[in-house]
């Protein structure tokens, strides 16, 4: 920071240049006047006057404008010596202009000290170089035609007014540029740069005073070209400057005016009056350093945007640059958490599987051990009873009891685990409701008679089938059953079972009720718990693992129904299981199967080939394997079902056995015999009258005739322990194969009677229920179909035994290959159509699913 | 007297099930893995397999499919014993031509009315 003084000093230092300047500028100008009446064509001061208070600041314009006040009069009086009166006129039209202009300028147009702009160097030329001047003009003219009465005043204006342009014009900007230049622009100016400049300055004065030096017409010489100059204006505009450019001017015309001074010069003609020799000077002196100055401003202008352009795209191209570097860097980082999330991943599904296994592998491993001690305990029971030693048995009754007893535990804890781990699939069938609950009643019969239960079922009629994991369902009820018995002495056991549509939907109810213990509310809400049963000391006194009722929660749950009871202390307890009868999970196993996605395979894969001749059967197999989202092509009869398997390669055959033309068993061998096709899974559909096929009927066992001792006894074997009368229904129309059964089973110990057809056998049985029965198929009045028909429909009858007797015309050998060649066999009659057809549905479907894979 | 081809990798598995099954008459002949299995099953023709799922060298399945290919070995009838009880190894098994299946632990009464069923079924020998 300046001290005050210094400021001051420097100020004054100012001032006193720019009045010496100012005084300079008065001597050059009164160089260029014409006569007579001494006005100056070119008046510099204005231009330095101009400059000088554009140049500073406000408050020193007072002492600039006393200055030039002093320096001008100091000049008339002493140079041109004039009257100071006189003088004071003209130097204040001098003041009204400088300081008009300025203020203008500075204040309206906020013009800066320096000419850097276009825009400034136009507001230049108008407002000072035009108005301000014509202003000052009236003044000065004024203070002449005062002085000078003989003056014309608007020839003595005008003159006024292009001299004190000119200075504008070309002083003012030569200063201001160069007042603009800071000591960068020196220092990057190069040598060649500086000889360039030296040289335009040489060539161009050269030339100029070539022309402007000319001698006036009619003495013309060859450079009468006054626009030559304009060139070099115009080289210096385009190669260098605004300073280089107003230097150029302002040397350029001085030149001239010098020249024209001397009377030399292109505007020098003779014949014209001294007053248009100077009007056509001014002009051409002040638009050519303009013009160039304009160009040089937008020049210079354009070369700023382009550095600044430049600048902008280096700085983009940085910015650009970093971005790219962030980005990559965090690519970078995804790519590294994508691969740990994968490794994660495969980490994860390894030891998934690796549980999978563990739980595979557990249940192999724990099991291996249990089924020796069981099996050996049981074997040891038989050999001690065979060497007498009855004292070894209730030890060895013991061991087998406590390893089946850890069995039930390992199995329950290998099921909750698998739960617990998300492993527990659904296996999703559709079975029969009445099958399944037999079956179970027959299961848990021991357990019933153990503590003098009795059990009792109900259902409904027509209960029809399920579709769920009958896996499942089974070790549901039986877990219920075996509870009721254990905790029940004595009393009644009820299994009943319902089925009813809820918002369309077909629900099945299992209710398991028994006259036992019963419980508190206290144990009921732990009941579904594992490990917490209703006391620590039920287990011990009633058995049982604990995690049965945990595991039929589950289960019931993961079907997509639920388990609740009620109980009453001392009175009993009940237990509803309520399941839907059509089960979903997503999860289930097989999945029903869509063709697979390969062009690749023939057009029959994923679908199924319906030959039949009944169009009925068509459309409703048609239609119920569509909603599993199999394809069906059907054939209504055996040659055309054979063509169309040929073509089509489907992967599931349903062959109805009955049709006229070629029947189902000829087109079985038909099929078996091409080795294209032999492959295909076949289910063959038989109506109930067939008499080749035993197994339609549901039937138990089957014999061949002549009856081989040996096999009847085996089958005999088989039924001793179930039914403790020993009673026997041989139902035979032909006496003499009547005769030689009843011997051969009464030697073996049973009762028999007899009856010669179904109707009379009906009859027998009703009388007493036998324990097994024996039937020839082929008999009169009604045969042996119609007869286990009959059988069926009574619900005590439905679980008596039933052995086929069949005529041998099916050889063993048929048989055999029909149990290779053909997945099942179906009876139409027994089921319900839907059942039947859903468990066509599912049989085709696991077909289609294993060709698939 | 009937023969029986018992495959069977565990070894106290073949010695309490051939044990009981010959005091119960039948004359069982034994192979450790799946490959014997199939040799022993033409060699020796006996009247019925029981066949473990779980065995060494070839696994009980592809030894049934492949007695079950063979002309002289597709008509002897095939009990899989499967130490796991879920419906689908049930499946698996019947897929592979097994005529029957038995879980394992061994109930030998069940097991026996299964032979004997399978066992009626066969032409005299």
């Amino acid at each position: 920071m300046k001290t005050g003084a210094a400021r001051v000093l420097e100020q004054g230092a100012w001032v006193a240049l720019f009045a010496l300047a100012y005084f300079g500028a008065g001597i050059i100008g009164n160089i260029f006047y014409f006569e007579p009446e001494r006005v100056a064509t070119f008046w510099p001061a204005s231009g330095i006057f101009l400059a000088g208070l554009l140049l500073s600041r406000f408050r020193l314009w007072p002492v600039l404008v006393l200055a030039a006040i002093v320096a001008h009069v100091a000049f008339d009086t002493l140079v041109s010596h004039k009257a100071v009166a006189t003088s004071l006129f003209f130097t204040s039209a001098d003041v009204v202009e400088a300081c008009t202009g300025a203020f203008l300028l500075r204040h309206f147009l906020s013009m800066s000290g320096t000419l850097s702009q276009l825009k400034e160097i136009l507001n230049l030329a108008v407002v000072a170089g035009v108005c301000s001047t014509a202003l000052g003009a009236a003044v000065g003219a004024a203070a002449v035609v005062t002085v000078f009465p003989k003056a014309a005043y608007w020839s003595v204006w005008q003159v006024w007014w292009f001299a004190d342009a000119l200075g504008v014009l070309v002083v003012a900007p030569a200063i201001l540029t160069w007042a603009g230049v800071t000591r960068r622009w020196i220092q990057t100016m190069s040598t060649r740069q500086m000889f360039e400049v030296s040289a335009l300055f040489v060539a161009m004065l050269v030339v100029a005073q070539l022309v402007f030096g000319a001698a006036s017409a009619p003495a013309r010489s060859v450079f009468d070209f006054p626009y030559l100059v304009f060139l070099f204006l115009l080289w210096a505009a385009l190669r260098f400057d605004p300073p280089i450019v107003a230097t150029a001017s302002l040397a350029l015309t001085v030149l001239l005016i010098w020249n024209a001074d001397q009377g030399r010069g292109p505007f020098i003609i003779p014949g014209r009056s001294v007053h248009e020799h100077v009007l056509a000077l001014q002009a051409f002196l002040a638009v050519t350093p303009l013009s160039a100055l304009i160009l040089s401003a937008v020049v210079t202008a354009r070369r700023r945007a382009e550095r600044l352009l430049a600048e902008y795209n280096q700085r983009l191209e940085q910015q650009v640059a970093e971005r790219t570097r962030e980005l990559s860097q965090t690519l970078d980082h995804l790519a590294h958490a994508t691969r740990e999330a994968q490794d994660a991943r495969a980490a994860a599904e390894e030891a998934d599987r690796a549980k999978s296994q563990f739980l595979a592998n557990m249940s192999h491993e724990l099991r291996t051990p249990l089924n020796a001690i069981i099996g050996y305990s049981e074997m040891l029971q038989e050999e001690a009873e065979d060497l007498g030693q009855d004292d070894f048995t209730p030890d060895l009754q013991k061991i087998n009891a406590a390893g089946k007893h850890l069995l039930a535990l390992l199995n329950d804890i290998l099921d909750l685990s698998k739960i617990e781990a998300g492993k527990m699939d659904l296996y999703l069938e559709t079975f029969d409701l009445a099958n399944m609950l037999r079956d179970v009643e027959t299961t848990v019969q021991l357990l019933v008679e153990k503590n003098a239960n009795t059990l009792v079922v109900h259902q409904h009629d027509n209960l029809g089938a399920m579709r769920a994991d009958l896996t499942k369902v089974r070790q549901n009820l039986f877990n219920l059953l075996s509870n009721a018995c254990k905790f029940t002495q004595r009393g009644t056991i009820t299994l009943e079972v319902t089925r009813e549509a809820v918002d369309g939907l077909e629900w099945v109810t299992f209710r398991v009720s028994d006259t036992g213990i019963g419980m508190t509310p206290e144990q009921m809400a732990k009941l579904f718990q594992p490990f917490a049963q209703a006391d620590a000391s039920t287990t011990r006194q009633y058995g049982g693992t604990g995690l049965g009722l945990a595991i039929t929660k589950h289960f019931c749950q993961m079907m997509g129904g639920d388990i609740t009871v009620e109980s009453e202390l001392g009175k009993g307890s009940t237990f509803n299981i309520k399941l839907p009868a059509q089960v979903n999970d997503h999860r289930a196993q097989p999945a029903p199967s869509a063709p697979p996605d390969s062009e690749a395979l023939p057009a029959g894969v994923g679908a199924v080939l319906v030959i039949d001749d009944d169009p009925t059967v068509r459309e409703l197999l048609q239609r119920s394997l569509t909603k599993e989202g199999i394809r069906v092509v059907s054939a209504a009869g055996g040659e055309e079902g054979l063509r169309l398997a040929r073509e089509l390669r489907p992967s599931a055959i349903t062959l109805d056995v009955m049709m006229p033309g070629m029947d189902g068993w000829a087109v079985l061998t038909a099929l078996k015999a091409d080795a294209d096709l032999a492959d295909i899974p076949v289910i063959m559909l038989t109506i109930v009258d067939d008499k080749n096929l035993a197994y339609a009927l549901g039937a138990s066992d089957y014999l061949t005739k002549p009856v081989d001792r040996d096999r009847l006894v085996a089958i005999l074997q088989k039924y001793r322990g179930e039914d403790p009368s020993r009673l026997v229904l041989v139902v035979e129309d032909d006496a003499a194969a009547r005769e030689i059964l009843q011997h051969t089973l009464e030697k073996e110990g049973w009762t028999v009677t007899a009856a010669e057809n179904g109707r009379v056998a009906l009859q027998r049985v009703a009388e007493q229920r036998p324990a097994l029965i024996l039937l020839d198929l082929m008999m009169p009045e009604m045969d042996g179909f119609q007869f286990a028909e009959a059988l069926r429909e009574r619900e005590d009858w439905r679980s008596i035994p039933i052995v086929v007797v069949t005529a041998k015309d099916l050889t063993a050998e048929d048989h055999l290959r029909l149990n290779g060649y053909v997945e099942k066999i179906l009876q139409k009659g027994a089921h319900s159509r839907e059942a039947l057809l859903a468990e066509i549905g599912d049989l085709v479907a696991s077909c289609v699913a294993r060709k698939a894979r | 007297m009937p023969k029986i081809l018992l495959v069977e990798d565990n070894e106290m598995n073949r010695d309490m099930l051939s044990r009981r099954l010959q005091r119960r008459g039948y004359e069982v002949v034994m192979a450790v893995d799946g490959q014997e299995g199939v040799a022993l099953a033409q060699s020796e023709a006996p009247d019925l397999i029981l066949m473990d799922m779980s065995l060494p060298v070839m696994d009980g399945w592809e030894a049934t499919r492949q007695l079950k290919a063979a002309s002289e070995t597709t008509s002897i009838p095939v009990i899989a014993l499967t130490a796991h009880a879920m419906s689908g190894d049930r499946e698996k098994a019947m897929e592979a031509g097994c005529d029957d299946y038995d879980a394992k632990p061994i109930d030998l009464p069940r097991l026996l009315a299964k032979i004997e069923a399978l066992l009626g079924k066969q032409p005299p020998s």
